[in-house]
């Protein structure tokens, strides 16, 4: 939980730069994360966490002390992150249906201690970043931010349903490619 | 919650990412192309500023003349009608010159009611005395002595005792009737001019004889209205008739009133009397009535030619105060300051880019896109005047106070050997923005034409050429494309790339008010 003194607010409001690089600071790390978990490399990653501290910066004026910062702030960038996708979401599609047609569909069961053992952060991260756009985005929605399919539905323009088939997609093919198996073939073939 | 989305939101907490200050660094300069930031908001105030010294020193430059100039207004009326001014002595002795003459053997001595003996007053038939200041503000005092000859005693003149006053009303003047007071217009209806001078009540005080005497006429208004001294006159002149000599009031005499400025052009050069004239009134002006300062408010347009959208003209609009000088009768100078205002998408586009690679290139960045300019205005012409037509010629100094814009964020993607391309852009904020890449002081050549409608309105017509244009960077044929600068670009690249799309010449119209 980061908790924001409320003078650095206010100092961001009044245009203070020390505040505003104070508060860049504080969020800077646990915002990143979240960045790099919605895009598929550091570097949009970034881009995208910029572009939503300015719109942080820029509203925020309206943030009325109501919950804690770093939740706004959060909600900004994913909400920004979405924006992002929403525009480039008719091409990205087009490219990632190919993909999907070649994707061979089949349910594995996972030892997560095995996995957990075996699989950092990182590696986690390089797995997620290879599911399709929408899938990444739906199942971060509905597994990191707790919101409903509905909710997901209404945020990405799809249907309900649409949003709980992206779900299982996603989970069932991290689960895939998580899978010892798969983990042994990527390795001898790197 | 699934114990697999719990296990994958545990790691993802467990991410490595480090702060870097170089995020910052490029954050920071996003940061300083927003618009509305506090520091661009200053210009604003400038302006008010800029208006409101303006106005205070107009208004000052105004009331240091007025307190200097208490009487600038006899000095125009009086220099505008020369003839009439000079055609007013102010002291007897001036007068009696004047009489004598112009009054063919007749002295003022005569005229002007010698005491003790047969009290006249005052030809109002404009053969005698003319523009004298005493006969101007006796004009009541009708009794010449002219018209006394050659007629009955009671008929000669107009009796009023030392210290008062006879006087024509505007009633009898109309009637050619002459009465001695004011009591005395009653009477000369019933008795047909013939009013025993006993009968005439005294005039109060002298204020009521000035009063009359103003209701006689609209040319002795002027002249009385010039100041208390016409009383003065009253109280000490000898313009006076002894009441007890018995004279009456005559029947209606054949009076020609001539007005003021007839008399005035009677009167040679020679009695053009000034000495009291400038002791009672400012100086009088007689040679360059055209030298000297004026005071000129405009508000006008101003058109500039868009480049980049065809043959659209962008406007502006520019107010400003000018001073002018006239040391000759064509020439003048004149400077001043005013605030100018341009809008259109006239340049200096600053473009943050920043290339992605995904799956595929995505060029994201951020667009600077200005849309108006507010300068400083500092003109200094040359004027050279001929009738209501005037030339002017000089310099026109623009100092840049803001620029108002836009920040658009875009994101463009191509896909490799794909054609399919897509771009987005949506505005993020407007307001004031960061100004570098525009020249903060900008000369500008300027020849315009101004036609005077009347006193004060002229209208003019301008055009101006600046050397340099408002931006840093020439105007280049080749605008940088974004789509293009995509297909071949870098990996990726930021900065700032300024580049102009205007003209460096416009053209205005203006209304101008001269104080």
């Amino acid at each position: 939980m980061i908790i924001i003194d409320p003078t650095i607010i206010e100092g961001c409001i009044r245009g203070e730069r020390r505040a505003q690089h104070t508060l860049y600071q504080a969020c800077y790390v646990p915002l990143m994360k979240v960045c790099r978990q919605y895009t598929t490399d550091d570097q949009e990653a970034a881009a995208y966490l910029n572009e939503g501290f300015l719109k942080v910066f820029t509203h925020l004026e309206k943030w009325k002390g109501e919950g804690a910062f770093y939740a706004w702030a959060k909600r900004i960038v994913i909400n920004t992150i979405i924006d992002g996708f929403r525009k480039s979401r008719k091409y990205k599609e087009m490219v990632h249906l190919k993909e999907d047609q070649d994707m061979k569909a089949f349910d594995v069961r996972v030892d997560l201690n095995w996995a957990d053992q075996r699989m950092d952060a990182e590696s986690l991260l390089v797995v997620v970043r290879r599911l399709p756009e929408m899938s990444a985005k739906v199942f971060n929605l509905f597994a990191s931010e707790g919101m409903e399919y509905r909710e997901i539905g209404e945020l990405l323009g799809i249907h309900e349903n649409t949003a709980k088939w992206h779900v299982f997609q996603a989970r069932k093919k991290l689960k895939e490619w998580i899978h010892p198996s798969t983990i042994k073939q990527e390795v001898t073939n790197g | 919650m699934d114990k697999f989305d719990q296990w994958y939101n545990k790691k993802m907490d467990e991410q490595d990412v480090a702060y870097s200050e170089s995020s910052w660094d490029s954050f920071s300069q996003q940061l300083n192309q927003l618009p509305g930031s506090r520091k661009r908001r200053r210009p604003f105030m400038y302006i008010w500023v800029l208006a409101l010294t303006l106005i205070v020193g107009a208004g000052s430059i105004f009331a240091w003349q007025a307190f200097n100039n208490p009487g600038i207004n006899q000095e125009i009326l009086i220099s505008t009608e020369e003839e009439d001014s000079n055609a007013i002595p102010a002291t007897k002795s001036e007068s009696d010159e004047a009489v004598k003459e112009n009054n063919s053997g007749q002295p003022l001595a005569a005229n002007i009611l010698p005491e003790s003996t047969e009290k006249s007053s005052i030809n109002h038939s404009g053969q005698s005395l003319k523009g004298s200041m005493k006969e101007r503000n006796s004009e009541g005092l009708e009794s010449s002595s002219k018209h006394s000859k050659g007629k009955p005693e009671s008929q000669k003149a107009l009796a009023v005792q030392k210290g008062e006053s006879g006087l024509i009303s505007e009633e009898a003047r109309n009637e050619n009737l002459v009465s001695t007071g004011k009591d005395l217009k009653e009477n000369a209806s019933d008795q047909i001019g013939r009013t025993d001078a006993s009968s005439v009540e005294r005039p109060s005080n002298v204020t009521e004889i000035k009063a009359n005497v103003v209701s006689s006429e609209t040319s002795d208004a002027k002249l009385v209205s010039s100041s208390d001294k016409s009383t003065e006159i009253f109280e000490n002149s000898s313009l006076v008739a002894d009441h007890s000599a018995g004279q009456h009031v005559l029947a209606p005499l054949n009076i020609e009133i001539k007005s003021l400025e007839q008399e005035s052009m009677d009167l040679p050069k020679s009695a053009l009397l000034m000495s009291d004239i400038n002791s009672m009134s400012p100086t009088i002006v007689e040679c360059c009535p055209f030298k000297g300062w004026s005071h000129n408010v405009e508000i006008g347009a101003q058109f500039f030619p868009g480049i980049n959208e065809g043959s659209r003209f962008f406007t502006g609009l520019q107010g400003a105060y000018h001073l002018q000088y006239r040391w000759a009768q064509r020439w003048s100078a004149s400077a001043g300051a005013g605030v100018l205002q341009r809008w259109g998408s006239f340049g200096g586009f600053q473009d943050s880019p920043q290339d992605i690679y995904t799956t595929t290139k995505v060029r994201r960045g951020f667009l600077l896109v200005p849309s108006s300019a507010t300068y400083m205005q500092i003109p200094a012409m040359v004027n050279f005047h001929a009738g209501k037509h005037i030339i002017s010629a000089g310099v026109r100094t623009l100092f840049l106070l803001g620029i108002k814009g836009q920040l658009d964020q875009y994101q463009v993607q191509r896909s490799g050997n794909e054609a399919d391309l897509s771009f987005n852009s949506n505005t993020v904020n407007r307001g004031w923005i960061n100004d570098s890449g525009f020249r903060s002081i900008v000369p500008e050549y300027m020849l315009s034409y101004s036609y005077q409608l009347n006193k004060h309105w002229s209208v003019s017509f301008s055009g101006a050429w600046m050397p340099n244009g408002i931006a840093f960077a020439e105007k280049t044929d080749e605008n940088p494309d974004i789509l293009e600068s995509l297909t071949a670009g870098s990996q990726s690249s930021s900065g700032q790339q300024p580049f102009l799309l205007e003209d460096k010449w416009q053209v205005g119209m203006a209304l101008r008010f001269k104080f």
